[in-house]
């Protein structure tokens, strides 16, 4: 056999951890069958490597787990169908509830308004409580009017003829709705 | 542990997904940089260098052997900071190498303390003899021979050819075999080589 030393050497080493073609295994064999050096060489890798494996593990001294800080980041994105979620969505829902609910205030006090100016003299005979025709109101926004009706019961309409209760109760519920958007909006600009 | 789940999530930047990669591994990730830079110190501060760059690089992560990737982190990391040690003239990399506390580290309080004076003595010598052995052929020995990992992830842990693996390895080898037999009196009699 005529193998150079670092051939040799290596065949000698992948040998231990099993990694020789059929050819080289059967080139391993006759090499240390005629090379007594060879035999020996790898009888003390084998004893060298063994030695390795008994060599105790260093036990960690800490757990290296990352925080925020050391990840540079300032915390998980969310996953899911919430992953599209962004300030700028709940910045802009919000802007349109603020919107409605503007004009829902605005049209509520300005119905009210109206109303306390108008005065009982003008107050239109509505038979439903309807728009009366001549009022020339195109939206059908202020379709109400106190009016008086043939019994003299006055009854009280709202914006968008809405009863006041359930108006209030939408007013409320869009400044909550805003409330929570605003809320939610500042907290994912926090993270 | 759905290791492919973590990972993902960890690349969505889910720092306790991550964090759960980091405990599976904290342990062989260390053990690869003490073993190459010698002391506890140098070993904690590459190997939690190690874990940062990994959780900020996870989008270079193409799949394959997450071990593999990470230990390729944490021995460029190991090499960083041989670099810079070698930059400073206060502290030298023999001083690495020779470090006390190592022995200290050791402990493991079910074990004999007949049997861990024995081994606390063969790691004593033989992290004196890997500390002889140039970078390379140090780190493709302790990924090997003390880690268990194959040729194939050792390439890729260390961005080299199988050829550079097993050629590495063999030098490594044959030069910590020469190391230890030339100090066979220091080693423990239950661990010296018996003549033929």
């Amino acid at each position: 056999m005529n193998y150079r030393t670092n051939d040799r050497d290596q065949l000698l080493s992948a040998s231990l951890d099993g990694e020789l073609s059929p050819g080289d295994e059967a080139r391993l064999a006759a090499l240390v069958d005629q090379d007594a050096a060879s035999r020996r060489d790898l009888q003390t890798l084998a004893y060298t490597r063994q030695l390795l494996a008994e060599t105790p593990r260093v036990p960690v001294p800490r757990a290296f787990t990352l925080n925020e800080s050391m990840a540079g980041v300032r915390s998980p994105q969310p996953a899911g169908w919430l992953a599209w979620l962004q300030p700028m969505h709940l910045r802009l829902a919000a802007a349109m509830v603020a919107v409605l609910l503007l004009v829902f205030v605005v049209g509520d006090v300005s119905t009210q308004w109206r109303l306390v100016g108008d005065g009982p003299s003008s107050a239109l005979v509505a038979p439903s409580g309807g728009l009366a025709p001549d009022q020339g109101d195109p939206t059908g926004i202020l379709a109400a009017k106190t009016a008086t009706t043939e019994s003299g019961v006055q009854s009280q309409t709202t914006f968008l003829s809405l009863p006041p209760a359930t108006l209030l109760a939408l007013e409320i519920g869009l400044a909550v709705l805003l409330l929570l958007l605003l809320a939610a909006s500042w907290r994912l600009v926090r993270l | 542990m759905d290791e492919q789940r973590l990972i993902e999530a960890a690349s969505r930047g889910d720092l306790s997904a991550f964090n759960q990669l980091v405990l599976s591994y904290q342990s062989m990730a260390y053990n690869l940089a003490f073993r190459i830079l010698g002391t506890g110190d140098s070993a904690q501060d590459a190997t939690q260098e190690a874990f940062i760059k990994a959780y900020r690089n996870l989008g270079q992560y193409r799949g394959g052997s997450f071990k593999a990737w990470l230990l390729r982190i944490v021995t460029n990391s190991c090499y960083d900071y041989l670099r810079r040690v070698q930059r400073r003239p206060a502290s030298s990399l023999e001083d690495l190498s020779t470090d006390p506390e190592y022995v200290g580290q050791l402990v493991d309080p079910l074990e004999a303390p007949s049997d861990y004076t024995l081994r606390q003595e063969l790691s004593a010598l033989i992290q004196q003899g890997i500390a002889t052995l140039p970078i390379e052929q140090r780190t493709v020995l302790v990924l090997s021979d003390i880690e268990g990992l194959s040729y194939e992830e050792i390439s890729q842990a260390m961005g080299t050819s199988l050829g550079t693996v097993k050629s590495r390895l063999s030098r490594a080898r044959a030069k910590l075999r020469d190391f230890l037999l030339e100090r066979q009196e220091l080693l423990p009699s239950r661990y010296r080589l018996e003549n033929d």
